[in-house]
């Protein structure tokens, strides 16, 4: 009874969770939001997407995909053998034990006829299911723990994923193993299937069930050679035929043999009840949470998988790009494949952003509409991880559920530009040259300007302060491609080369920050190359933006709340 | 001779083919290619933070190390901040010691020489331009073929190494090789504009086009890039001025690899040579 109503009750939680989510996909617009056409417009286009290519030969490539990326898990295979071991124990075992044992009644005794989850293989099969579902938890936790990448980018929900698999299948040996030992079971057993009437034998018979099936008695019956082969007899007449030695399901069987001292205590009918309850309900909460948790990825990945094969996102109609690329929000599994991969994860060791992990920076996208209130805060954040990213596709080519990654880098940036929230270099151009003193003489500068510890903390990037040898011959500026393709250089750039270079000298360098000239310089290195005094003008440009960077950086807040650490 | 190649983070979505041609190309003078996971060299950085940029270049040439094996980049910018980050690493402890520290976490350790060379280096220094000319079977003597440089193959000289940097000849002499002829023309050390671009369109594209325009008043039927972000770059600029109407005064672009492949009696296909791109179409027959 108790089962029933929290079966239905999980059923239905499941169920109207999966469609507020599918609802969702149609709804959300990630990316510029007018683009996004509404949902009813989404609705029809994806109906008639699906029903064009079902009757078009992309059916055979659907057929091919999933055999391949969804049956046989092809794509784990490139990030290595182990990774798709794991994965493959994990979903097999978790498949096999759902429909062989939790669906027995639907499945295992309309597929044999003559089941019996108390004999073989069945009773094997399930502890060998079991212990490749623990096999390769174990190897996920191990990765999770020793991985350096891995560690950093655990959270709250793989942990979650990993302990309700783990507590569903240890609940379960468990839960056996304390059957096998129990007498109370055992005599339940008898009294239903047995037609015992003599005490003899059903001595004799407890007497070979304590010795080949490890059930714990009160009063311990005799062992004689006598008394065996007399319940030998009645066990084969009774119960053999529906019931094989529990030495084949071989988990719970050793861990029934290491229980057994406490047998008595444990098989008092309430720790094998609460087990029961344990083990059950532990599967309804996953049942019922899956569409809000890591397991909805069941679903979701093998439909983005199908669809991103299929689907060629420049002819495809827009509404169902916007469709696809929600979707896929929910098919992450986080496995952080992509973080692993990223080109510009060394970057993040020094910056500590940690949206600058791609796995991260989904997580990031995926809780945005949720951070309402906050978003102020965290956009800079979100918007200087996706800065820093080089558009490589690496991420997208490995992302072992075949999401368009970079797909969804370019919808947050143009969503973050709607935003009025600009990647940093145009922020700290935008702030910086704002502020710039175009007038100096109504500015008073100290006599003895305040530049010293400026000078004497120039960092390597400008190999010291070799600015302090200019002697203001222009070659810099003569030389600057930017400089000589304006008419007027110094309206558009505030100040020159030459000009920037010694101001520092001097220590004024409060306006040089704001001078165009630092944020429109190329890089070329033709200013540096030419200068006769060996002033090393790139790279004190470098110097200079980084010091931008650092100045204004300091000023975000809220890295640690997003999962970053300093 | 073997080598590690770095692609850099652009090439394989962006400009595929110049990792095709090159690789094929080299396999021709029996150059062996190896394959690292490497990570961005640091160059998109650079404006930003220091650190960052030190430690994604150390990485790499750390990776390098391991292997023993010059690290050979495609991209001129990748070229650039990597020579630059070694210099740096090998000129101060303090900043060695802290970046080995980081290099721990993955089993990596700053290496005493790794060989850090672009492209034409290799075909300049290794393979040597007469041997690329002996293999020659076909001449493109009509085609005049404008260098260019790239900023960080020759600037700053202390830190990069390919040529003399205000009056370079080397690039000329490889396209020569290649049996086509060399032009001279004023702009062609000047930079491509192509890292402006994002930061301020108008002016990126104001450089590149006024480069363009310098090649092609002195005679230009093509430019010859051997970098990464100039094919970018110059494709950018020629989208755009036809866009803009002004399909005359597109010049094509051909990448090196590309062009010593085709007088290496390559396939234009195998070389990932667009045939219908105006001006390249007759050097392909």
């Amino acid at each position: 009874m108790v089962f029933s109503i929290s079966l239905y009750a999980a059923l239905i939680l499941l169920g109207t969770g999966t469609g507020y989510k599918v609802f969702m996909w149609f709804r959300s617009g990630t990316g510029d939001s007018t683009e996004s056409p509404s949902g009813g417009k989404r609705i029809k286009e994806a109906v008639k997407g699906i029903f064009v290519t079902f009757f078009s030969f992309k059916l055979f490539r659907l057929m091919k995909i999933w055999f391949w990326d969804v049956f046989i898990q092809k794509q784990i295979a490139r990030e290595g053998f182990a990774r798709w071991f794991m994965h493959f124990c994990i979903a097999y075992g978790f498949i096999f034990l759902l429909l062989m044992h939790a669906l027995d009644r639907y499945v295992s005794q309309k597929l044999f006829s003559e089941y019996f989850s108390t004999l073989n293989p069945f009773l094997f099969l399930r502890n060998f299911f079991g212990a490749m579902m623990l096999l390769g938890l174990a190897m996920a936790a191990y990765r999770r723990i020793f991985n350096r990448v891995m560690r950093l980018t655990t959270r709250r929900m793989d942990i979650y994923a990993l302990v309700v698999l783990a507590l569903i299948a240890l609940s379960g040996f468990f839960l056996e193993a304390t059957k096998i030992v129990s007498h109370e079971r055992y005599e339940e057993m008898v009294s239903e299937y047995s037609s015992i009437s003599d005490e003899a034998e059903a001595g004799a018979l407890r007497a070979y069930w304590a010795r080949e099936f490890a059930v714990v008695f009160p009063k311990t019956p005799s062992t004689d050679t006598g008394s065996l082969s007399k319940g030998k007899e009645v066990h084969t007449l009774n119960c053999a035929s529906c019931h094989s030695r529990p030495t084949a399901a071989f988990i719970s069987y050793g861990l029934a043999k290491a229980i057994s001292p406490s047998a008595l205590v444990l098989s008092q009918k309430n720790v094998r009840e609460f087990l029961r309850y344990f083990h059950f309900l532990v599967c309804f909460l996953g049942l019922a949470l899956l569409p809000f948790t890591k397991f909805f990825h069941v679903l979701t990945s093998p439909l983005v998988l199908l669809v991103n094969g299929v689907m060629d996102r420049q002819k495809a109609s827009p509404a169902n790009v916007a469709t696809v690329r929600a979707m896929e929000l929910d098919a992450c599994t986080h496995c952080a494949s992509c973080s692993l991969h990223c080109s510009v994860e060394p970057i993040y060791r020094e910056l500590s952003n940690i949206t600058i992990l791609p796995s991260e920076k989904l997580a990031a996208i995926i809780s945005l509409p949720r951070l309402n209130g906050k978003l102020a805060s965290f956009l800079p954040i979100i918007g200087e991880g996706n800065s820093i990213c080089t558009n490589c596709y690496r991420c997208t080519d490995v992302c072992p559920v075949g999401i368009v990654l970079q797909d969804q880098w370019f919808h947050l940036d143009k969503d973050l530009t709607q935003q009025q929230c600009p990647e940093p270099f145009i922020r700290l151009r935008n702030d910086f040259t704002a502020r710039f003193d175009s007038d100096r003489s109504k500015t008073l500068i100290p006599l003895t300007p305040s530049g010293k510890k400026f000078k004497q903390g120039v960092g390597l990037s400008s190999q010291g302060a070799s600015f302090n040898n200019c002697f203001t011959c222009m070659t810099c500026s003569n030389a600057c491609p930017v400089v000589t393709s304006y008419q007027y250089p110094k309206e558009k750039l505030g100040l020159l080369p030459h000009q920037i270079m010694y101001s520092l000298k001097f220590g004024i360098q409060d306006n040089v920050l704001g001078a165009g000239m630092v944020w429109d310089c190329l890089g070329c290195y033709n200013c540096q190359q030419n200068c006769p005094q060996g002033v090393r003008v790139t790279d004190i440009f470098f110097e200079l933006k980084n010091r931008a960077f650092q100045k204004t950086r300091n000023d975000v807040v809220g890295l640690e709340v997003l999962g970053g650490r300093s | 001779m073997k080598i590690l190649l770095f692609p850099g983070c652009k090439v394989p979505y962006y400009v595929p083919q110049y990792e095709t041609a090159s690789r094929l190309v080299l396999s021709k003078f029996n150059v062996e290619i190896e394959d690292l996971e490497f990570n961005c060299c640091g160059y998109p950085v650079r404006f930003l933070d220091f650190k960052s940029f030190i430690f994604s270049s150390a990485r790499n040439i750390a990776l390098a190390g391991k292997k023993g094996l010059p690290l050979v980049c495609l991209c001129k910018c990748c070229y650039g901040t990597l020579r630059y980050a070694d210099l740096l690493l090998k000129q101060y402890e303090d900043l060695r010691k802290e970046i080995n520290g980081l290099l721990k976490d993955d089993g990596l350790h700053y290496p005493d020489q790794v060989e850090i060379k672009h492209l034409l280096n290799v075909f300049y220094e290794d393979i040597l331009p007469e041997n690329i000319q002996k293999k020659n079977v076909r001449s493109f003597q009509t085609f005049k073929v404008a260098a260019h440089y790239g900023c960080h193959i020759l600037r700053p000289h202390d830190v990069v190494h390919f040529d003399e940097p205000v009056n370079p000849n080397k690039f000329e002499r490889l396209i020569e090789a290649t049996g086509a002829s060399g032009v001279d023309w004023p702009l062609r050390l000047q930079c491509c504009g192509d890292s402006l671009y994002g930061k301020n369109d108008v002016l990126a594209q104001e450089l590149g086009e006024k480069k363009m325009r310098s090649a092609k008043e002195a005679g230009a039927d093509l430019i010859c890039v051997g970098c990464t972000h100039c094919q970018m770059q110059f494709d950018r600029i020629g989208t755009n001025l036809k866009d803009k109407g002004k399909t005359e005064t597109v010049l094509p672009t051909i990448l090196y690899p590309q062009l010593l492949g085709l007088s290496l009696g390559l396939e234009a296909s195998a070389l990932g040579i667009d045939k219908d791109t105006p001006g390249l179409k007759d050097l392909t027959v």
